[in-house]
């Protein structure tokens, strides 16, 4: 692999890195969303 | 005086008032999606930067365009992991414990994880054409792999429920933090393949052409603005997981009580005496005149 290739590789696994995990965030959250009931309690601060 | 009456409830005020108990955020969501989308725009120019308008090294050539992600990268583990001790040591004084500070440090370690697995992935991709290989066992290297591991075992420890978590979590996060300084100063204390530091060296001089220093900079502002951005959405999800966990406990405690009480009735219902402690209880009149 040419020294382009190792950048390029870098590079898009930087961005897929960080893309996956707001991705993976995102989902989470969503997740959480739904399972919150209709009154929820609210989580001590 | 006239006297304001009541109005029409507005709508969607109830939503946005339970929405706004069980999400306890860091930043109001305006400021939230703002900071997120200056952070994904800043990425965009930072690929521009690192990859067309900085010049190649004189040395190694197009490889150290990496150098504009891994730095940055390992710059964030350490503030991540900085963010983490400061919650901990606030969460451990007494005047400043809070929830929050330990929502904060779990939020910060997850993303210092995160920062360091990238920074260990994006050196081995540096190291190959650069140092002829992928993994060598030297200070810099076994240093942030052990911090690595260090932050995922504390994030293990999170996942242990007790009724000391927190507190135990927070000793650890100050523990594991002595590393840092060791991970930055591996490459003055001992001699490794590595490269010294080029911006934080011990004279202060940052040995690196404008255009690159720029660019660098500029990465390490790209990085914060997803830093800020992920540690506010990752501190979300843990307020509303603590919620949860708080509800499913109050409903196992309710539903216990429940069948405990109906089993209560039932032995009342078959034997009058093995059902009188409870009819006691409850001052049955009968009882009471039996006593």
């Amino acid at each position: 692999m040419t020294d382009a290739g190792f950048v390029i590789a870098g590079w898009a696994l930087t961005g897929g890195a960080l893309g996956a995990y707001t991705i993976h965030l995102a989902v989470r959250l969503r997740r959480a969303r739904r399972s919150l009931p209709e009154s929820g309690a609210a989580p001590s601060r | 005086m006239r006297r304001s009456e009541p109005g029409p409830e507005r709508p969607g005020a109830k939503c946005r008032e339970r929405e706004g108990m069980n999400r306890p955020e860091l930043l109001s969501r305006r400021f939230a999606a703002m900071i997120g989308w200056l952070a994904f725009a800043s990425l965009a120019t930072l690929a521009i930067l690192g990859l067309w308008v900085a010049p190649p090294d004189a040395v190694q050539g197009d490889a150290q365009r990496l150098m504009y992600v891994h730095v940055p990268a390992a710059w964030l583990a350490y503030l991540a992991f900085g963010v983490t001790a400061l919650a901990s040591a606030l969460y451990l004084w007494p005047r400043t414990r809070s929830t929050v500070w330990d929502r904060v440090a779990g939020a910060s370690a997850e993303l210092g994880v995160v920062f360091t697995g990238l920074t260990l992935v994006l050196g081995s991709l540096w190291g190959r054409p650069v140092w002829g290989t992928w993994w060598e066992w030297e200070a810099r290297l076994v240093s942030t792999a052990v911090l690595f591991f260090l932050y995922v075992g504390y994030l293990a420890l999170r996942r242990i429920p007790g009724p000391a978590r927190a507190k135990r979590c927070a000793i650890a996060a100050l523990v594991a933090f002595v590393d840092v300084p060791i991970v930055h100063f591996s490459v003055e204390w001992w001699r490794t393949l590595h490269q010294e530091a080029t911006v934080f060296n011990p004279d202060l001089d940052p040995e690196i052409h404008g255009t690159m220093a720029f660019t660098l900079f500029f990465g390490v502002f790209a990085f914060t603005l997803v830093y800020v951005y992920l540690l506010n959405r990752r501190y979300m999800l843990e307020a509303m997981d603590e919620g949860r966990e708080e509800r499913e406990l109050e409903q196992a405690i309710a539903e216990r009580t429940r069948a405990a009480e109906l089993v209560d009735v039932a032995a009342t219902a078959a034997s009058p005496t093995v059902g009188a402690g409870a009819r006691a209880r409850e001052g049955d009149p009968g009882m009471r005149s039996a006593r």
